[in-house]
């Protein structure tokens, strides 16, 4: 079989928060830029968010993919154009000012001066018309604003990148992700994107890589030859494919994520709104933990019934009163992303901390409680041997069964896995450059040094834009 | 089935080797000890890991059933 060959001055490999911002920025600086994406084009608007068709077409292996570990813990993977942001709930969040104090102050990040970021965020919140909902928010999010306000807990609305062109509620609110917008722009400087095309690997020629050998569509061979690489592949394929290539110095061993556990909780009232997810976020935990909406449609319903299905299950002909809520966490565990020969995926694998564990706990029931006081009539937790709660008194037996090991613990965020800063052992410089490599960067979430403790597209998307504006100064 | 099927086809590599190797490992012990000894067992007590992966498919079988057909009982009749 012979192989396509193609060239360009740069290749991005991943067109998410990371690679889509990459893109443009180079393409209309007037340099030739190629745009490898693993996975298929789907506009917004081809399929119905959260819904099963979604995690067909977008998600990495239809969704079903795990950090192995003692529990293992769900993610959810964007392989498409547009990557992550195709698929999230559109919740922005700039990097908080202490977290960007602790990269600089742990990590040795440089130039990372937060009025610099924020002028950078400031572009993206135009760029994506970042807003809170200028109409009704959902019933869902409602009652995390009222459950928390009962409670006094600090409380607000994620805004999120939304264009309300077509009215101000809520759910009329159409994504500005990255199909939407940088990639549109970097197409108009004249990027090609090519999706379907997987990298397997970067050829080296001593420090430089020389070429990407790609898997076609149909299984056709291409090489691509470039001067320069930005990796953006995210946490988990750019370390697998640096790791496939030769690269492995300090390269995939410091995953770091959000875990989060979940409940459903019913109300009085119809409360279920199958594709759009809650704006409101409790913060009075805030760094350690948040509380916020899930997506609910029927079937992600049942999934979050389905640990003790034999106890929940008859909840499940009321979905229309149902919703799903998230614990998040901010681990002080980590993870591991291994390539190894022969497998074309990568193993992932996760550790949590006793007090993850402790904290995963805790904050289940406190986001009971907070839906308890928001009106729920009963409560759900997504763990084996969970029973319903229906008043506070409940919470004691319900955190005395809990375990992780019995629960059902996903994650969205992940990161960190290419961590930058000027420390030794750091495999990125504090731009994404590969220490010991002329041309190989990497700009995507592999970059924050850890978990910020917020949604972190923000955080992925003013970092690669200052590290592109870094990049093309030096030229 | 058809659904179920798809999913287990499109797991990361690992994840398929592995319960790969789970189902061979069930289905030897099936044969010393009997089907329904071995699933009340394995359901009182999951396997750990490799377990979850036999759960995640399951709970992605419910998710298909209650997004398709969102008024089913739990006992699979419409309500």
């Amino acid at each position: 079989m012979t192989a396509d060959s193609l060239t360009a001055d740069v290749v991005v490999i991943g067109s998410g928060a990371g690679g889509a911002p990459t893109a443009a920025l180079l393409a209309e600086a007037g340099l030739d830029v190629l745009v490898l994406e693993e996975g298929p084009l789907v506009r917004q608007g081809d399929v119905v968010p959260f819904s099963l068709e979604q995690m067909d077409r977008q998600y990495r292996a239809g969704g079903v993919t795990a950090a192995l570990g003692l529990p293992s813990i769900a993610y959810a993977e964007g392989c498409c154009a547009g990557g992550g942001t195709e698929i999230n709930s559109g919740l922005y969040r700039r990097p908080p000012a202490e977290v960007l104090e602790r990269w600089r102050r742990t990590h040795g990040v440089v130039d990372l001066d937060p009025d610099d970021v924020y002028g950078i965020c400031e572009e993206v919140e135009k760029e994506l018309s970042v807003q809170p909902v200028p109409g009704a928010h959902l019933p869902a999010s409602e009652a995390l604003r009222r459950g928390a306000a009962g409670l006094g807990w600090r409380h607000d609305e994620s805004p999120r990148w939304m264009d309300y062109a077509a009215g101000p509620a809520a759910r009329q609110g159409r994504r500005r992700s990255m199909t939407e917008t940088y990639l549109p722009r970097a197409e108009a400087a004249g990027a090609r994107l090519l999706t379907g095309h997987r990298v397997d690997r970067l050829v080296l020629d001593g420090d430089r890589a020389v070429e990407a050998a790609i898997t076609g569509p149909d299984g056709r061979r291409v090489n691509a030859e470039f001067g320069d690489v930005f990796v953006c592949g995210g946490a988990i394929q750019t370390p697998a494919l640096l790791q496939r290539s030769g690269i492995r110095r300090g390269v995939g061993r410091m995953l770091a994520a959000h875990p989060t556990v979940k409940l459903a909780a019913r109300f009085d009232d119809a409360v279920n709104v199958p594709d759009d997810v809650a704006v409101h976020q409790v913060k009075e935990f805030t760094p350690d933990l948040s509380f916020g909406g899930s997506a609910s449609n029927p079937g992600l319903v049942a999934l979050a019934l389905s640990d003790s299905w034999g106890r929940f299950s008859s909840a499940i002909v009321d979905w229309r009163h149902l919703a799903v809520y998230y614990a998040a966490i901010t681990s002080t565990g980590h993870g591991r992303v291994r390539a190894l020969p022969g497998l074309r995926d990568p193993v992932v694998t996760y550790r949590l901390t006793r007090r993850d564990r402790a904290l995963l706990g805790q904050g289940l029931a406190r986001l009971a409680l907070l839906l308890l006081e928001a009106g729920a009539t009963a409560v759900y937790p997504s763990f084996r041997g969970a029973p319903v709660v229906r008043r506070a008194a409940d919470l004691a037996t319900m955190q005395s069964v809990f375990s992780t090991g019995r629960a059902s613990l996903m994650t969205v965020h992940l990161c960190s896995t290419v961590p930058m800063g000027e420390h030794d052992g750091a495999p990125a410089d504090s731009h994404g450059l590969l220490h010991g490599r002329s041309n190989v960067r990497v700009n995507d979430a592999s970059l924050l040094p850890d978990a910020p403790g917020v949604n972190p597209q923000a955080s992925v998307m003013a970092v690669a834009i200052r590290n592109v504006r870094r990049y093309l100064e030096a030229r | 089935m058809a659904f179920a099927g798809r999913r287990i086809a499109g797991l990361p590599t690992p994840m398929r080797l592995g319960v790969g190797v789970v189902a061979l490992v069930v289905e030897g012990v099936g044969r010393l000890v009997g089907p329904a000894r071995l699933t009340a067992t394995l359901a009182r007590r999951p396997l750990p890991v490799l377990g979850e992966y036999v759960r995640l498919v399951r709970s992605l079988a419910y998710a298909y059933v209650w997004e398709t057909w969102p008024d089913t009982a739990p006992d699979g009749a419409p309500s």
